[in-house]
């Protein structure tokens, strides 16, 4: 296992890599399995994956955790009920793993993937993942100049583009919704309609998931919004 | 006196002083029986119950590399835990990944032996 410390704008110069197996993430600052991020909690929820926790370190990241492991699922839902029933502020470090579908997404699933920390421990965290990023990256820009944030970022992009033109994204789907929302959300049936190519049962499962994550929700019986 | 590196910059045996933070805990508790001289667990094959070890193993990273690690003795592992040899078996393995921690080390065959713990950071 080779953790980064990482914090959430850095995912945007990053691109998810599958190797032997292993869902990695490459980075300016190197190569990764394991991804630490430590932020202050700001809104919970509850997907069939397991609970959703969204950190904010300067910027919002949303992680499921604990969809493949009980034990760190369990720790996840302590977090949940506390932040329900708390008025302070919680700060969680948390060890999550890449994976991306049509998008890049991190999940947590190993045992204590997720813990709660004080405000100390945030500030600390973020001092060291600083200082250990200026070291990378300065070893990183002599010896693999070709791996640069905008490359990486030309890269994920040509990729996406490419997937798309193969496969049905999440977030065509949410990009159909949005743009043909007039104000009431639009009828499911015009989704299959649009996407007709694709197979009904994986679109049906594609928008129950998008729900599940709370991209989506259905203000009335068969018709849907984009959560903004 | 040995100074403060990246774990990314230490050579092999050379001691240093390392920042950063438990990303797993493996084990807490070791046992080694006498009559077989060897680790086992809490009951030996040889039917001896050996008394418990103190000793913490896991896995530490300060954000540039992630190596195995472990307390190289007792009253170390209770300098970094907090808590003293008798109570270690109650310990919650996220009591100890909740800081970050300053600690003198070595490397030896890609494993990080912690030989001290000094102020938490």
């Amino acid at each position: 296992m080779d953790v980064l410390f990482l914090s959430t704008r850095d995912l945007r110069n990053s691109r998810y890599v599958r190797i032997n197996n292993k869902n990695l993430l490459e980075t300016r600052f190197g190569t990764a399995d394991t991804l630490a991020f430590c932020g202050r909690l700001e809104e919970v929820g509850n997907t069939r994956y397991g609970p959703r926790l969204r950190i904010n370190d300067g910027d919002s990241l949303s992680v499921i955790v604990g969809t493949f492991n009980e034990n760190v699922r369990r720790d996840a839902e302590a977090i949940v009920k506390k932040f329900r029933e708390s008025d302070g502020d919680i700060y969680l470090l948390m060890y999550g793993n890449p994976y991306e579908t049509d998008k890049l997404y991190i999940n947590v699933n190993q045992d204590n993937g997720v813990i709660v920390v004080d405000k100390g421990t945030y500030d600390k965290f973020h001092d060291m993942r600083k200082s250990a990023q200026e070291y990378l990256r300065k070893k990183y820009d002599d010896k693999l100049p070709e791996i640069r944030g905008k490359e990486i970022s030309d890269g994920i992009k040509d990729r996406i583009i490419e997937e798309d033109e193969f496969s049905l994204s999440n977030s065509a789907i949410i990009e159909f919704i949005r743009n043909n929302d007039e104000g009431d959300g639009v009828p499911i049936d015009d989704i299959f309609k649009f996407f007709g190519n694709f197979d009904r049962e994986v679109l049906e499962e594609r928008i129950f998931e998008l729900m599940e994550m709370g991209y989506l929700y259905e203000p009335k019986s068969r018709v849907l919004k984009v959560i903004e | 006196m040995p100074i403060e590196k990246f774990l990314d910059q230490a050579t092999e045996n050379e001691r240093f002083i390392a920042n950063g933070f438990i990303v797993q805990v493996y084990n807490m508790v070791s046992y080694y029986c006498k009559r077989c001289r060897k680790f086992s667990d809490r009951m030996c094959e040889c039917g001896n119950f050996p008394e418990p070890i103190f000793r913490i193993s896991g896995l530490f990273s300060d954000g540039t590399r992630t190596y195995p690690f472990i307390t190289l003795n007792e009253r170390i592992a209770e300098k970094l835990s907090g808590v003293n040899k008798d109570n270690a078996i109650n310990l919650d393995k996220k009591e100890i990944m909740k800081k970050p921690y300053r600690i003198m080390c070595y490397i030896r065959n890609k494993k990080l032996y912690i030989t001290d713990v000094l102020d938490k950071l």
